[in-house]
């Protein structure tokens, strides 16, 4: 028999297109369990929404990559680095606009004597 | 372009092929067979890169399309088989989740196309075409949809819809599948059959209620929200909520009780632009489907252009009328956004779909969020909303929330793609080279053919190549700095810092990171090993010979700081946890620091010498003369401050080095000496300002001076009232300053009370010696008035006037006084006996008076004998820094040194304040002398003088106690208004003409009778004689025109020249009153010579334009300035707020009109506490009328009063009422 896993939309919900594949009533009390609890958790709750989190734009947008190695585009090495190297430049620059408008970017405070100069101790991703 | 909706959804609809679509059992037109240009075509719609000529070819043949789709659903369900039986772990979950995405793609354009599930509609639908032309793609494509759908619905029956609110979907015939749907009542899940929109507009809520009897679209409901949910490269937005929040439940026509509300599109397209969307397209999107058969209608946009729109509505669910779902994307969005710009997403390239023909298949990349922190995909996936997911079902949440986050890291990195050039693909891909030259040049996600063989080989490369990055169950490493322990303050040159590479271990202990690769579990070592090759790509440092072992490296000072500012923030930013010690980014200055050594308070003072010892001080470390050398010589001087690592600049420390140089011989200094380094009288070449330590004199000075007592003396004893908090501040430091013996300057702004201080200081600080107050004439009847008031039981003599105590008398006065007020005058006068006296504290009111050192004033003055001396001025700096020294020179002779050396010494450490950055309040953090340094900001300080407030911030607290009204403090203590009167001096010219008016008044009135006609012209003359008198009191020249000038012919002009010199100092502006409007002109005229402002006369005898401008130039104008008008003119109907002094020059009878006038600046706009002065000469007609002027203001609280009789008064009367009082006169020579 075949089984889809995930993925399913109500169309396969509704047995059209799946009902030779699954079979009658794959839907038994476990799903109707899960929808009562998808029926109390529609509209969701505030309270268990996470909060924002600042945009920081990293200095080296190309990191991530380098600390994979070479892009494995055999034989255009060099050339897949510098495109590579040229999207992650504009998608962090992109990133940092989009976090700007949405008023999440990182607020530098200036450096000084104020405390917000210092850095902390521990940096965690 | 805006959607119209209602244009789009009454748009003419086809019903082609949708019964037989929506059945793929049923038999299908043989001719409809999909050719493979047709399925390209297909695949490009859902992959939304479709051209128009696709969207012409598709509608053209709406069956064939809608089969396509079934084909293409069945090919990736065919797909998903093989992943689950063949491949294990989380490749297999990705697969998976890839298929799901494309399955749902492909499912969302087919319920576009047909509407609803085939298992809910009638099924009863025609066949035909459906050609819908002239529409944009987008519209199209949304059109085309609902229109099939509307189709479809049309013909849908109402019965089946009625039954679906029962819970039961009414599921047809056609499939039989009763049992599948039966439980689909769920919210979100429901495959009922709709209600608002059968037989009719969706927009149309009548009609459709009217099919259904049901409230499916509800009016505008109180508990509806705003919600979004998430569709392949597509947002939806509806609107909807549960009934119960808005209360009782509106009750269909059946009974039923809806469980959801439910607002129209256009009422959501509103929701939308008032949340910001308006720039967004929002196209028709099948409704939502909710419980017990509601639908909500739904807009859809593009997910690409409203990415901006959703970052910002991460905490959205603070707001009314939105939903949480609405946040929840939004937060997503944020995450998109925040992985993006640290640059964690990498590319894939995945296959779209089959060609069935041939090797080849069509591919496209796709970038896919990497490093996401495990705890964050966890929370967003424990908060999903199901109206967020009302299009999914099946998949967990975890799947969900990351489909949602690829699409729009997706979205955002191919933006990015977008903006880059790239070479052209290769027109056909043949070879692997050219696989990969088509790769790059699609970064964008545009879809390419290629041989499946290439493009499945580099695909799988480039998963394997950034595996590191994308397990969710990576285990980031730490990498820990340690700094050197041999000095924990100052490494030397050869110490190093350590950096380890530290794993969290099974037990959850932090271990070197070669024991995990030794000692853990294989999968362990593959997870740490990948983590740290990473590392070591972005370290290079960690790879370099010598290193004790992997994962551990020796750092200079140089590379630790690397690490420390830049390095580690790179490498937070690709996943790892870096700690290290504690930097600040604080630009600190070095400054000289005197410590007294092997002294005490009792053996030193303040002329003794003690010994010294120089070093430097930087923020909280104290660093020797070998530390600084040591320092001076290393490439990277970091030394650690309070707790973190500074870096030092190396000019800073040369400059240094040489300072301490030039003191080393400088063993040995007095107390004095130390307390001017102290106050940064002595030149210091470093930017902070010295301090001193240690014990002795001037140590314990400064330290008292910092003493703030535990509760400020608000009520003194002895004192009636209760003093403000900076009076009871002062009064504190007035306190320290007889303690320690030392002289002082209370500069308080005008109007803030120095007087009822310095009374409240004298009364509790009594003793057998008095205190001794010279003043000028005007203010001494304010002392003597004042004293009754707030300190009675002060025994105070007035020494003025001829009626003073004689001079030899005056040793016999002062042992039987607590307090003697007398004038700069008299005091000349009488400084042989005075010096005589021992006094406890001498105090020059108004002490610009002694400004000028050389002048004989000044130099008399310092002969009088005090405990201490104090010096009260609101304006303590008038024209430099010679006018400070010169007071504070009164206040502790020789202190300051000499006046050239402190106009010098200022200007440096202003200048050290303007290059550091520091307000001046930091500097004297430095000195550590400030007790009260609150109350200075500079930019509070009129003339922004900074060498006069760096003077007077150095001061303060210590010499100086200085406070403005624009101190947000004092502001906030003081009354919106403060009337004081001035008592103002007539010069001996002013008497004689006075008494001679007088003379002829008495032989005027001794005649007459008290028949009617002689009342009459008896009043007459009175009232003429009265006005003449007002008129000497204002000036000789107010009275009679002569040629001989006005300065220095009236005590009242004198007086508010010294007003309007303060208050020009201070930067303001002042409205000086008359009545007499010639005199106000003449007096404009005289003012605007002397101060060298345009100073005009506001009168009844200008035109109404002129004085329209004239009142529009002065509140416009900034800075010092000054407005002069005539009491009738100008006591109604302006504003002119931009003063906040108002001085009434003459007085008026009536209290009413000088309260008028002084409404001008003290009314709404007035941003300042106003300060109204009355200017009043004692013992004349003037001090008369301002009895009379209390009298009647006193009565007119009550009841208006009534015209006085002055007829009825006889000649002696008339001698006592308007006659000069000798006691109380101030005669101008008293100066």
């Amino acid at each position: 028999m075949r089984i889809i896993v995930g993925g399913v939309s109500r169309w396969l919900e509704s047995g059209m297109l799946m009902a030779k594949r699954r079979g009658r009533g794959r839907r038994g009390r476990g799903a109707a369990r899960a929808s009562a609890k998808l029926d109390a958790d529609f509209w969701g709750s505030t309270d268990k929404l996470p909060s924002v989190e600042q945009v920081k734009p990293t200095p080296n947008p190309y990191a991530v990559v380098k600390s994979l190695g070479r892009p494995p585009f055999m034989g255009h090495e060099a050339v897949s680095e510098h495109y590579l190297r040229a999207v992650y430049t504009n998608a962090v620059k992109l990133a940092e606009a989009l976090a700007v408008a949405g008023d999440i970017a990182f607020e530098h405070s200036e450096a000084g004597d104020s405390e917000a100069g210092d850095i902390a101790s521990e940096q965690t991703c | 372009m805006m959607l119209n909706l209602k244009t789009n959804l009454n748009a003419k609809v086809g019903s082609g092929a949708v019964s037989a679509a929506l059945n793929p059992n049923a038999n299908l037109d043989p001719h409809l067979a999909v050719s493979r240009c047709f399925a390209d075509a297909v695949r490009r719609h859902v992959d939304g890169v479709a051209t128009d000529e696709d969207m012409r070819c598709l509608q053209s043949n709406e069956k064939l399309w809608v089969r396509a789709l079934y084909r293409l659903l069945d090919d990736i369900a065919e797909s998903i088989d093989n992943p689950r039986t063949s491949l294990k772990g989380q490749q297999r979950a990705l697969l998976l989740a890839d298929l799901e995405n494309d399955y749902c793609a492909v499912d969302a354009v087919l319920e576009q196309l047909v509407g609803l599930p085939h298992g809910v509609s009638s099924g009863s639908s025609d066949g035909g075409d459906n050609s819908d032309c002239g529409l944009s793609n987008t519209q199209r494509n949304a059109a085309s949809g609902r229109h099939v759908k509307r189709n479809a619905l049309s013909a849908a029956d109402p019965r089946v819809a009625n039954s679906a609110d029962t819970g039961s979907t009414g599921s047809t015939e056609s499939t039989g599948d009763t049992g599948n749907t039966a439980d689909t009542g769920d919210i979100g899940n429901t495959a009922s059959t709709s209600t608002g929109e059968t037989g009719g507009d969706v927009a149309d809520a009548s009609d459709s209620d009217s099919d259904t009897g049901d409230v499916a679209v509800a009016a505008v409901a109180v508990g509806v929200e705003l919600q979004l949910s998430w569709i392949p490269g597509h947002i939806i937005a509806w609107a909807a909520g549960p009934a119960w929040a808005a209360g009782p439940a509106e009750t269909s026509s059946k009974g039923n009780t809806p469980d959801v509300q439910v607002e129209s599109a256009e009422q959501v397209l509103q929701r939308l632009h008032a949340s910001g969307a308006n720039t967004v397209e929002w196209n028709p999107h099948r409704p939502v489907k909710l419980k017990n058969g509601v639908q909500a209608e739904a807009l859809s946009a593009r997910l690409d252009v409203c990415l901006g729109w959703l970052v910002a509505l991460g905490d959205s669910a603070k707001h009314d009328g939105v939903g949480v779902s609405v946040s929840w994307i939004g937060l997503v969005a944020a995450l998109a956004v925040r992985l993006t710009a640290q640059g964690r997403m990498v590319p894939q390239l995945k296959k779209v779909r089959s060609k069935h023909t041939g090797d080849t298949a069509d591919f496209s990349v796709r970038w896919v969020p990497a490093l996401v922190e495990a705890h964050v995909a966890q929370s967003l996936a424990l908060s999903l909303p199901g109206a967020a997911a009302v299009f999914e079902n099946q998949r967990e949440a975890h799947v969900f929330t990351k489909a949602v986050l690829t699409d729009m890291v997706n979205a955002i990195a191919t933006q990015a793609v977008s903006r880059i050039d790239v070479a052209a693909a290769p027109p056909v891909l043949r070879t692997r080279s050219d696989v990969v030259e088509a790769s790059l040049a699609r970064l964008d996600g545009t879809v390419f053919e290629a041989p499946i063989s290439y493009a499945f080989e580099i695909g799988r490369r480039l998963d394997q190549w950034h595996r590191a990055v994308r397990s969710e169950h990576r285990l980031p490493l730490t990498l820990q700095l340690d700094s050197p322990d041999e000095k924990p303050n100052t490494p030397d040159e050869n110490s190093f810092w350590q950096l380890s590479v530290l794993s969290e271990a099974s037990d959850g202990e932090l271990q070197p990171v070669e024991r995990e690769l030794t000692v853990a579990s294989r999968a362990r070592q593959l997870s740490v090993k990948r983590q740290l090759v990473r590392l070591e790509r972005l370290c290079p440092e960690l790879v370099r010979l010598g290193g004790r072992r992997r994962g551990e490296v020796l750092l200079n000072s140089d590379e630790a700081w690397r690490l420390i500012t830049e390095t580690g923030e790179m490498l937070t930013s690709c996943g790892y946890i870096v700690k290290s010690p504690e930097i600040a980014r604080r630009n600190l200055k070095p400054a000289l620091r005197i410590t007294a050594i092997d002294s005490s308070e009792s053996d030193v003072g303040a002329e003794q010498l003690a010994n010294v010892r120089w070093s430097v001080v930087v923020d909280d470390l104290e660093l020797s003369v070998e530390d600084i050398r040591e320092l001076a010589q290393q490439a990277k001087p970091l030394v650690k401050s309070r707790g973190r690592w500074v870096e030092l600049d190396h000019a800073d420390l040369n400059a240094t080095a040489q300072a301490l140089e030039e003191r080393a011989q400088q063993t040995q200094m007095s107390g004095v000496d130390m307390l001017r380094h102290a106050l940064g009288l002595e030149m210091s070449p470093l930017p902070g300002s010295t301090s001193i330590a240690g014990h002795g004199w001037a140590v314990d000075l400064i330290s008292s001076a910092e003493e703030i007592p535990d509760e400020l003396p608000l009520r003194p004893e002895g004192f009636i009232g209760q003093l403000r908090n900076y009076q009871a501040d002062a009064l504190v430091w007035l306190e320290f300053l007889l303690k320690a013996g030392l002289g002082g300057c209370l500069a308080l702004d005008m109007g803030l009370g120095k007087t009822p201080i310095m009374l409240a200081h004298i009364r509790r600080t009594l003793s057998d010696a008095p205190s001794l107050v010279v003043a000028p004439p005007a203010v001494v009847g304010n002392w003597y008035s004042e004293a009754s008031r707030f300190v009675p039981d002060l025994r105070v003599e007035v020494h003025h006037g001829t009626n003073r105590c004689p001079s030899g008398s005056i040793l016999k006065m002062a042992r039987n006084t607590d307090l003697v007020i007398t004038t700069y005058g008299t005091a000349m006068r009488d400084m042989d006996m005075l010096e005589k006296v021992q006094w406890r504290t001498v105090i020059a009111d108004e002490a610009q008076a002694i400004k000028n050192h050389n002048s004989e004033t000044a130099r008399q003055l310092r002969r009088l004998p005090g405990f201490n001396r104090v010096t009260l001025t609101g304006t303590p700096i008038e024209n430099g820094l010679g006018d400070l020294w010169s007071i504070m020179d009164f206040c502790n002779p020789g202190l300051l040194g000499l006046r050239s050396h402190f106009i010098g010494a200022m200007n440096t450490l202003a200048e050290n304040a303007g290059n550091t950055g520091n307000t001046h309040t930091d500097n004297i953090d430095n000195t550590g002398n400030m007790g009260n340094t609150d109350g200075t900001p500079v930019e509070n300080t009129p003339a922004g003088d900074v060498e006069n407030q760096g003077a007077l911030a150095a001061l303060n607290g210590l010499l100086v106690f200085r406070r403005t009204k624009l101190e947000p403090a004092i502001a906030d203590e003081l009354p919106d208004r403060i009337d004081e009167i001035d008592h103002c001096t007539m010069t001996h010219e002013q008497i004689g003409m006075y008494q001679a008016v007088l003379n002829q008044l008495v032989v005027d009135t001794a005649a007459s009778t008290s028949a009617s006609e002689d009342y009459t012209h008896k009043k007459g003359v009175v009232l003429a004689a009265i006005t003449a008198l007002k008129q000497i009191c204002n000036h000789p020249l107010n009275y009679r025109e002569d040629s001989r000038g006005m300065a220095g012919r009236s005590g009242k002009l004198t007086r508010l020249e010294e007003i309007l010199e303060q208050v020009f100092s201070a930067g303001e502006r002042a409205l000086i009153f008359t009545h007499f409007a010639t005199w106000g002109e003449r007096l404009s005229r005289y003012l605007s010579e002397l101060s060298g402002l345009d100073i005009a006369c506001y009168h009844g005898g200008l035109a109404r334009g002129a004085r329209d401008r004239l009142v529009e130039g002065f509140q416009r104008g900034k800075g010092a300035g000054a407005l002069v008008l005539s009491l009738k003119a100008g006591g109604t109907g302006l504003n002119l707020t931009a003063a906040n002094h108002v001085i009434l020059y003459d007085r008026w009878w009536n209290p009413a009109a000088e309260d008028q006038a002084r409404d001008r600046a003290w009314r709404i706009g007035q941003r300042n506490t106003v300060v109204c002065h009355l200017l009043m000469c004692p013992g004349t007609v003037d001090e008369r009328v301002e009895k009379i002027v209390s009298g009647k203001r006193h009565i007119a609280n009550v009841v208006l009063p009534k015209s006085s009789s002055v007829g009825d008064l006889d000649s002696q009367q008339l001698q006592n009422v308007l006659g000069i009082d000798v006691a109380e006169v101030l005669v101008d020579g008293d100066r």
